[in-house]
């Protein structure tokens, strides 16, 4: 992989603007929420905007600009949510969004990235095996009171592996949603286990600034660990790790012997086997929050590298099928919702155009102000909906979308659908 | 730039809005069509970076920046959405006053029609708040990302609604407008908006004329727009997976249905717009070429899919050995009878102009495709699908007399282009790729010939670049009517210079050009706002 490979889609870029707003007028509900690039609305200048982010790559492969503070502060002040790529890829077969992480790469590369913050995550990666710099010993705690398995492949199986996720394992804010899973399969008569102190972190946060060599080590590393364990599927609750398994694992080239499901696929197929029986919903009006990297980000999308092919004279075709992000997990949640009797009120930016709470692409941790920008934003309009609560499905949108209600006070609480379907009793 | 003009604007606006920063200017020194500009060419870069970036969140702050380029001499360019080479400066030292955090909807009054906008309201922006009111506006043809602002009051005003909502330069009412010397006017009535023309002589011919200025005469911080009647519902109703722009209606209004006769001559053609806009049924009368150019645009939602489902299967042969020269009619109405009698006046012009509504247009995979996915185009005013190519460029375009232009300019720009897509160096997207745009029911219409080319195959650049600069030479033989894309994009022949290339233009109009810089001299005695695309900006000594 490498950015010069993307160089002609760079060239192309029309600089129409269509990568700052949500699609079409006719996606587009209000003047309020038309906007659909959390960098852009924040910075303002075109710099900022997935398009001129494509200048600026192709100025520095042309040696037009070099690389300097300003540079590495614009291209990691994006959550890496492609709303951008899915917009201009209505009217073009452009990889915009390839083109952003490997500009990242790059930089990486060139000794210019991350940024300082994301350094202590990447030494984290290296040296726990998770993110927060805990001692892997720790990564169980949470299931210490639930009779849950520690598979090994060896004596100790199942069908299901339930990886966790660092932040679900170690955030005592978040580890409930670990525990309501548990008990959901629990219930539901799933047979599954976890990796306990042996599980290591997906490795999303290395990837997304750029640093694609802890990637590859740790992402194959991975593969090989699941296939070893002989299990039929691989599901995680964190929206990150699922991108990452179903998205970014496949480049590594490495046989996957599994199924890569996010929890709320299963929840939605015991419940239609009538395995689930859930707590009906009577906290009010909901507002679904579709996380990126399940909805968007949770298609599969593979890289051209560039490689395309020419007909009808200089129609360029890629050699990829176009991923539109439209193919995520968006019903699944919505049916679970439905299904429990939560009264649903949709946000006008929504599933594969859904405005991203702000947390992705290193951005919580290194652009704390766009982060809290965009969260602040997707607030406000859960509010505008009416709805009291607000579900999502990932732990970095829940961590930043519960900071946003806190600094704006707003009268709007945020669960996971965990809780929903549990009634919110751990 | 010099670090006392810094100072005081940032003194103005603050150092958050502010830039000098290559990484900043760079990005306001690329754009499309810049390939095309003397000086810049085959590459998207203009030769040289602005002076510095500034955001203004006011009127009060554009007149204070203003002020200090006049007290300092340094040149200004504002831009809105800021697509194309025109909306970027067109020499060294500039100063960029990008207007996107002046982005409110400041009033839509029902009462009398129109909506007042600042620089960066887009027009998806406006059409949704004013479609739940009742409204339609006129689209900007740049796309429904597009500031509204920017085209009604600085750069052309074509739009695909423009058979029954007119050309936007004049759906723009009153206009407050921070001159090139920084004082405030406001055109039209003294209180409100609903008028483009207030007690004196009218200013907006100077202010915009045709064409625009394309911000040599100051910045427009506000403006009024007429709307008109819309018969549809508060919102239209889409979902996605949809196979040529993916989203496609999920409810077609209930009077609303759009038609695609076709005409085996452009003499048949003529006649059909002609009696089409005259009888005052169509909501929309537009055509984008034959078929083959229609699908290479969007026919299906990749490049790959469009190869596959019309060229390889050979669907688009079967379609075009019938379709010869297509348009797309859209009837809208508020009742059934409305509907009906619409759509009863269509059919007898179809039949008295012998045109035809072809089978896969009425029934079948491709006619759900057309009455599904084509409004959305229409409605969403998506148009960055011309850039699927990679690249798409348009000849100078002309206004004139519909039956003229119709029918006697579709065969040389067919043999025209026919010689440069045999050399290869362009999309070989068939012979007819003339797009057509009626106005006041068909009082005039808008015409450009459209190229596809990469835009990362610098010969396929060049092609095109040739292409037009020769389309513009055969045209002008014909004088049937004028070009206004001529003047504001200074596309073309690289050896010219925009003011070279304006005076080339002008000598055929009565000197336009001459009159264009008296204006622009006592608007902006100190020549601060960048003038370059407008009248070719302040000749060299010696011009």
């Amino acid at each position: 992989m490498a950015l010069k490979d993307y160089k002609k889609d760079m060239v192309r870029c029309a600089r129409c603007s269509v990568c700052k707003f949500i699609p079409l007028s006719s996606i587009i509900k209000s003047w309020r929420f038309a906007y659909g690039c959390p960098a852009i609305a924040r910075y303002h200048f075109h710099s900022y905007s997935a398009g001129g982010k494509l200048i600026l790559a192709l100025s520095l492969l042309e040696g037009r600009i070099t690389p300097s503070p300003k540079l590495r502060d614009v291209v990691y002040a994006c959550t890496l949510c492609g709303l951008c790529d899915h917009a201009c890829k209505i009217g073009t077969d452009m990889e915009v969004l390839e083109i952003l992480h490997e500009f990242r790469v790059h930089l990486v590369e060139k000794g210019e990235g991350p940024l300082e913050a994301h350094r202590p995550i990447i030494e984290s990666i290296k040296n726990y095996g998770n993110v927060w710099m805990q001692p892997r010993a720790r990564r169980e705690r949470w299931a210490k009171d639930l009779d849950v398995k520690i598979l090994d492949g060896k004596k100790v199986k199942a069908d299901v592996l339930y990886y966790v996720g660092c932040t679900y394992s170690y955030d005592p804010e978040l580890q409930r949603v670990a525990i309501n899973t548990a008990r959901i399969f629990q219930t539901a008569g799933v047979d599954f286990g976890i990796l306990g102190r042996n599980e290591v972190c997906c490795v999303s946060p290395a990837y997304m600034v750029g640093v694609t060599s802890l990637f590859e080590e740790v992402g194959r590393a991975n593969i090989e660990l699941f296939n070893e364990l002989g299990v039929e599927t691989v599901v995680t609750s964190c929206a990150g790790c699922y991108s990452m398994f179903k998205s970014k694992y496949p480049r590594l080239g490495v046989k996957m012997n599994f199924e890569v499901k996010h929890t709320v696929q299963v929840f939605y197929e015991l419940l239609q086997k009538g395995k689930l029986s859930p707590a009906r919903w009577n906290g009010g009006q909901v507002t679904y929050h579709d996380p990126c990297h399940l909805g968007r980000l949770g298609e599969r999308r593979e890289p051209s590298h560039g490689r395309e092919k020419y007909v009808l004279g200089t129609m360029p075709v890629k050699e990829i099928p176009k991923a539109m992000g439209a193919k995520g997990i968006c019903d699944e949640p919505r049916a679970l919702l439905d299904a429990l009797g939560a009264e649903g009120k949709e946000m006008e930016r929504r599933r594969e155009y859904a405005w991203c709470c702000g947390a992705g692409g290193g951005v919580k941790t290194g652009v704390p102000d766009l982060a809290s920008f965009a969260s602040g934003e997707r607030i406000q309009e859960a509010v505008s909906t009416g709805a009291g609560v607000l579900v999502t499905a990932c732990p970095w949108c829940e961590k930043n979308l519960q900071d946003a209600v806190e600094q704006a006070r707003a009268g709007l609480r945020i669960l996971d659908i965990t809780d929903v379907i549990t009634g919110g009793e751990v | 730039m010099d670090r006392n003009v810094y100072k005081a604007m940032a003194d103005v606006v603050g150092q958050e809005f502010i830039s000098d920063d290559p990484v900043v200017l760079e990005t306001y020194s690329f754009n499309w069509l810049t390939e095309f500009l003397p000086g810049a060419a085959p590459c998207k870069y203009m030769p040289h970076r602005p002076a510095a970036v500034v955001l203004p969140g006011s009127v009060e702050e554009v007149q204070q920046v203003v002020k200090i380029c006049n007290r300092y001499g340094v040149k200004y360019k504002a831009l809105s959405t800021g697509y194309g080479s025109h909306s970027l400066p067109g020499q060294g030292n500039v100063v960029v006053l990008d207007l996107r955090r002046m982005n409110r909807i400041v009033e839509i009054n029902e009462e009398q029609g129109y909506a007042v906008v600042e620089p960066y309201v887009t027009w998806a922006q406006l059409a949704a708040e004013v479609m739940k009111k009742g409204y339609f506006t006129t689209p900007v043809q740049a796309g429904s990302q597009a500031s509204v602002l920017a085209n009604v009051t600085s750069g052309w005003g074509m739009n695909t609604f423009g058979n029954h909502g007119g050309h936007n330069g004049r759906n723009c009412l009153a206009v407050e407008w921070v001159l090139p010397t920084g004082e405030l006017l406001k055109l039209g009535p003294p209180e409100g908006w609903f008028s483009g023309d207030g007690p004196g002589p009218s200013l907006r011919g100077i202010m915009r004329g045709y064409c625009g200025a394309q911000g040599a005469l100051g910045v427009f911080t506000k403006v009024g727009i007429k709307l008109h009647h819309w018969p549809g519902p508060p919102e239209l109703k889409t979902r996605s997976g949809g196979l040529m722009l993916y989203y496609r209606l999920d409810e077609i209004p209930e009077f609303m249905e759009l038609f695609a006769p076709s005409f085996d001559t452009y003499e048949a053609l003529a006649d059909f717009m002609v009696k089409a806009g005259e009888s005052e049924i169509a909501y929309s009368l537009v055509r984008a070429g034959g078929i083959a150019h229609m699908t290479s645009m969007f026919g299906s939602l990749s490049n790959q899919e469009i190869f596959e489902n019309y060229h390889e299967s050979g669907f688009l042969q079967i379609l075009e050995e019938e379709v010869k020269h297509p348009c797309i009619v859209l009837i809208f109405a508020r009742t059934k009878e409305e509907f009906e009698y619409k759509k009863a006046v269509l059919m007898d012009i179809i039949e008295e102009t012998g045109g035809k509504i072809l089978p896969p247009f009425l029934e079948g995979p491709f006619a759900d495709l057309m009455k599904q996915e084509m409004p959305v185009a229409l409605f969403g005013n998506d148009t960055h699908f011309i850039h699927h190519q990679g690249g798409f460029v348009i000849s100078a375009g002309y206004m004139g007399n519909t039956d003229a232009v119709v029918r006697h300019m579709g065969v040389p720009a067919e043999k025209l282009k026919k010689k440069y897509m045999e050399k290869g160096a362009i999309l070989f997207d068939g012979d007819d790729s003339t797009y057509h745009n009626s106005f006041d029911h068909g009082a005039y219409i808008y015409m450009e010939m459209e190229f596809h080319y990469d835009a990362a195959l610098p010969d396929s650049v060049e092609a095109s670049r040739k292409a037009i600069e020769e389309e513009r030479t055969t045209r002008l033989e014909e004088k049937l009517g004028f070009e206004p894309n001529d003047i504001g994009l200074c596309v073309g022949d690289a050896s010219l210079t925009p003011w070279e290339r304006v005076k080339e233009i002008s000598k055929r109009y009565m000197n336009f050009h001459a009159w264009q810089q008296r204006i622009k001299q006592a608007l902006d005695p100190e020549n601060i706002s960048d003038g370059t695309n407008y009248g070719g900006g302040t000749p060299k000594p010696g011009q």
